[in-house]
């Protein structure tokens, strides 16, 4: 075998081509790296195109700001009705509830009235010899409650024992709460 | 001999040193490289679907032409006349005195007496009143933290329900839109009061009920409401709404609705006339 310095040949080819090893290494991790970064540039400007194809388009023909002019032309004739409508639904909300309510049975009520609709609360005292007396009143108020078709909730529920004495008799109070769809 | 192992540590450190390197690229480059091209690839097909989604959409949506462009810019005028125009808050409250005073005595009302605060939050001051006595002071009394926490729950952002009817350039130029509450006590009989409710709202200034409580009172029903009105101001006021406040009228209209999607009619809107109460007596559940 030839020898050189002491070293064999294929020793001394083989520490030649040592340092390109790691060059070549790089170089392909390199590349690679720039092919990804190449097509993430190139889709980068794919979006970036059909982004403005759409926002051309949103221009040229556009839909959403005249729904939202539509929505708001809808919008302003409600506004312009609502107090009145929600005044009259109301006073003629409670009109009708104290129509089916024997006179003083009506203890107390509040409404708050929203955009479309109202929640109300009330509380109706009745003076009755005994609780299922009472019940029974009660009853046919709120059976006649739930006649009421714009009512869309309504529930009850019976407070603690006679809360007052009113001639002898006590009184037994219900609170009555629920929600009406005036529009 | 000695030469080997020292040779297969090299080359084991060689193997090494080449696969972190190798992992730096795939964790640090390639692998959000290769997401990043997967989000623009998923960005990429939904522009196009929206693209081919709106084109077909156009193709059936009706677009304003110049006569309902006139009603737009009709409705508009109507809401902006509706407004009263002031330099501050004083014309407004004195005015819905004046309106409120008027109707109360119109209607008849046994005693009324009009609440207010000079801030959102702030206190009730003692009343102005509207008419008659008001001999309902131990039960008003009893009822001003209500009153209170009602006026102030009225003048809450969140509780103007109109943000989309007043999101407009007009509002913002000139002056601003300035909405204030108004707490109203009443001692009446119950016709006569609910025909006040009834009629409060009648005005131009159109005050829209908030919450209204109603008690059996001594000898006559004792209520009390809170109203709020809106008024446009040039100067200061604590009453302003900030642009972009409140909700977009509860959705008054469904942003998907075909409604939307034709031509605005302004013969199919209802409009909603000033209409008397009936009689009590003939008034049943149904």
């Amino acid at each position: 075998m030839e020898e050189k310095a002491g070293l064999p040949m294929n020793h001394l080819q083989h520490r030649r081509s040592r340092p390109i090893l790691p060059l070549v290494f790089f170089l392909i991790l390199g590349s690679v790296s720039v092919l990804l970064h190449v097509e993430k540039a190139r889709r980068q400007k794919r979006v970036q195109a059909v982004n403005e194809q759409f926002s051309a388009l949103v221009r040229a023909r556009p839909i959403e700001e005249a729904k939202a002019e539509r929505a708001r032309f809808y919008g302003i004739q409600y506004y312009l009705g609502y107090p009145l409508a929600v005044s009259y639904a109301v006073s003629d909300f409670i009109l009708r509830l104290s129509a089916i309510t024997p006179s003083g049975q009506l203890h107390d009520l509040q409404v708050d009235p929203r955009v479309r609709d109202f929640g109300f609360a009330l509380t109706v005292g009745i003076a009755a010899g005994g609780r299922e007396a009472a019940r029974q009143a009660f009853a046919s108020i709120y059976d006649r409650m739930q006649d009421f078709p714009e009512i869309t909730r309504i529930s009850f529920s019976e407070s603690d024992p006679a809360a007052a004495a009113a001639g002898g008799r006590q009184v037994y109070c219900f609170a009555v709460s629920g929600q009406v769809e005036w529009q | 001999m000695a030469m080997k192992p020292r040779r297969l540590a090299r080359a084991f450190i060689w193997v090494l040193a080449s696969l972190a390197i190798f992992l730096i690229f795939v964790v640090f480059d390639w692998y959000p490289t290769v997401k990043e091209l997967g989000r623009l690839r998923r960005e990429q097909r939904d522009v196009i679907l929206k693209i081919k989604n709106f084109t077909a959409m156009a193709s059936s949506f009706v677009f304003p032409d110049e006569e309902e462009k006139s009603h737009f810019v009709k409705s508009h005028a109507d809401l902006y006349k509706l407004l009263m125009q002031a330099d501050d808050d004083a014309p407004w409250l004195n005015r819905m005195l004046s309106w409120l005073r008027w109707q109360a005595e119109a209607d008849k009302v046994d005693g009324a007496l009009l609440l207010f605060s000079s801030e959102p939050g702030g206190m009730v001051a003692p009343g102005v009143r509207l008419t008659g006595q008001t001999p309902m002071a131990d039960w008003l009394a009893g009822q001003q933290q209500d009153i209170q926490e009602s006026l102030k729950e009225a003048s809450y952002p969140g509780r103007f329900p109109w943000g989309g009817v007043f999101a407009s350039p007009e509002f913002i130029a000139e002056h601003r839109l300035a909405g204030r509450p108004l707490a109203i006590a009443i001692e009446a009989r119950l016709p006569v009061l609910l025909n006040f409710i009834n009629h409060c709202s009648w005005d131009y200034g159109r005050l829209e009920i908030v919450r209204i409580r109603l008690e059996a009172g001594a000898s006559l029903p004792w209520a009390w409401l809170v109203l709020r009105g809106y008024y446009l101001v040039r100067g200061p006021s604590p009453w302003t709404m900030q642009e972009g406040t409140g909700s977009d009228a509860g959705l008054l209209v469904d942003p998907d609705s075909p409604l939307l999607w034709q031509k605005v009619d302004p013969g199919t809107v209802y409009r909603v006339k000033k209409i008397e109460l009936p009689a009590a007596a003939s008034r049943g559940g149904k």
